[in-house]
């Protein structure tokens, strides 16, 4: 048995083993995040972070040092809270946080700070989960009109994508949109959508308007 | 006056660095003792320091990196200090030298406790042992930096 097989079987088997080697990874990964973003930071010293995290300097100075700190949640927070980033704390499977660990950079590691974090502060439209069996009924009950106005609501098409309404086709289009062309326009990606509309007549097709009250 | 910087695109990573532990000339080799004794815990924060720092340009940013030691010998050499702490509540130390570009040299594995380093004579070990290197009566062997993949 060679030194890899040997450990595997010792963390298969005791806790306590296992316990250590999370602890060793994270004695290193944590105070490598905070060495990093301190220094991403415009060279924040560690006495700025300091007061900004409502700490001591030392503190400061003992958590950038392997396996000197056992960190709490609390302490954690205050630091991400210091450094405008959020936190994640997930359990993993063991090939999970390897992967972490050798994923990890502590040069390339700069999460951006809340106030440059667009993805939070103007987060881009979800994708519509459709219920496409209520959207059906709902295109059925409306059938009449809709057929009598499908001609406009194709040509309408273009001039609506990337707004959250959603074509639809009428009883004989149904074997198409079985086939998976019931589409969600969307207009960051409407070529899909497009050719799908395309093979549908458009005396076929229905729109049924602010698609977001069907989503779930 | 404009000042225009080229930037060289590269899809290549950038180098890790290298470890290598000294070795006396008959083979003995003094890191991977101080390795071998200590306790299974430490040598993984040990080797997960290696793992992270390895890929750290700069080592003065290098986690658990102290500083470059202070006279005589240690200065002329350029012994550095790293420290990390296990579970045994220990300071360990490793000091060593950089040895031309991203090559780190380990030279004396210890432990500091209230201003003293254990084995007592860790800093005249390292600047001899870094005389030894420079005048070529001692070698170095690469330290392979543990995966656990």
């Amino acid at each position: 048995m060679n030194g890899t097989s040997k450990r595997i079987a010792k963390l298969l088997k005791d806790a306590a083993s296992r316990a250590s080697y999370i602890r060793a990874k994270l004695n290193v990964l944590i105070p490598s995040q905070i060495r990093a973003l301190r220094l991403r930071r415009d060279d924040m010293t560690q006495k700025q972070l300091a007061e900004l995290a409502d700490m001591a300097q030392p503190r400061i100075s003992a958590m950038e040092r392997p396996g000197e700190t056992n960190f709490n949640i609390d302490t954690l927070v205050r630091l991400a809270a210091a450094f405008k980033v959020g936190l994640k704390v997930q359990f993993v499977p063991f090939s999970e946080m390897l992967a972490w660990e050798n994923d990890y950079s502590q040069d390339a590691f700069n999460p951006v700070p809340i106030e440059r974090d667009t993805q939070f502060l103007a987060p881009a439209p979800r994708p519509v989960q459709l219920d496409f069996r209520r959207a059906w009924a709902e295109a059925l009950r409306h059938r009449q009109t809709f057929e009598q106005r499908a001609r406009v609501m194709y040509e309408s098409f273009v001039n609506v994508a990337g707004s959250e309404n959603l074509l639809i086709g009428t009883a004989s289009a149904k074997p198409i949109l079985d086939a998976g062309t019931v589409t969600y326009i969307e207009g960051s990606n409407p070529n899909p959508e497009l050719a799908a509309i395309q093979a549908i007549p458009p005396q076929d097709l229905i729109l049924i308007p602010s698609i977001n009250q069907w989503a779930h | 006056m404009t000042h225009k910087k080229k930037v060289i695109l590269s899809n290549q990573p950038p180098a890790k660095w290298r470890y290598w532990d000294f070795v006396y000339l008959n083979g003995s080799n003094p890191i991977e003792e101080w390795y071998q004794a200590l306790p299974e815990d430490i040598q993984d924060t040990f080797d997960a320091l290696l793992k992270n720092n390895q890929k750290t340009k700069h080592p003065l940013q290098w986690t658990g990196f102290r500083k470059y030691l202070h006279g005589g010998d240690l200065q002329k050499y350029g012994v550095w200090e790293m420290e990390f702490k296990g579970e045994d509540g220990l300071a360990h130390r490793l000091l060593g030298i950089f040895d031309g570009e991203k090559k780190a040299v380990f030279l004396v594995g210890c432990y500091h406790k209230g201003g003293n380093y254990t084995p007592s004579e860790a800093l005249e070990t390292a600047a001899t042992r870094a005389s030894l290197l420079a005048q070529k009566k001692a070698k170095t062997i690469e330290r392979h930096v543990k995966t656990d993949s």
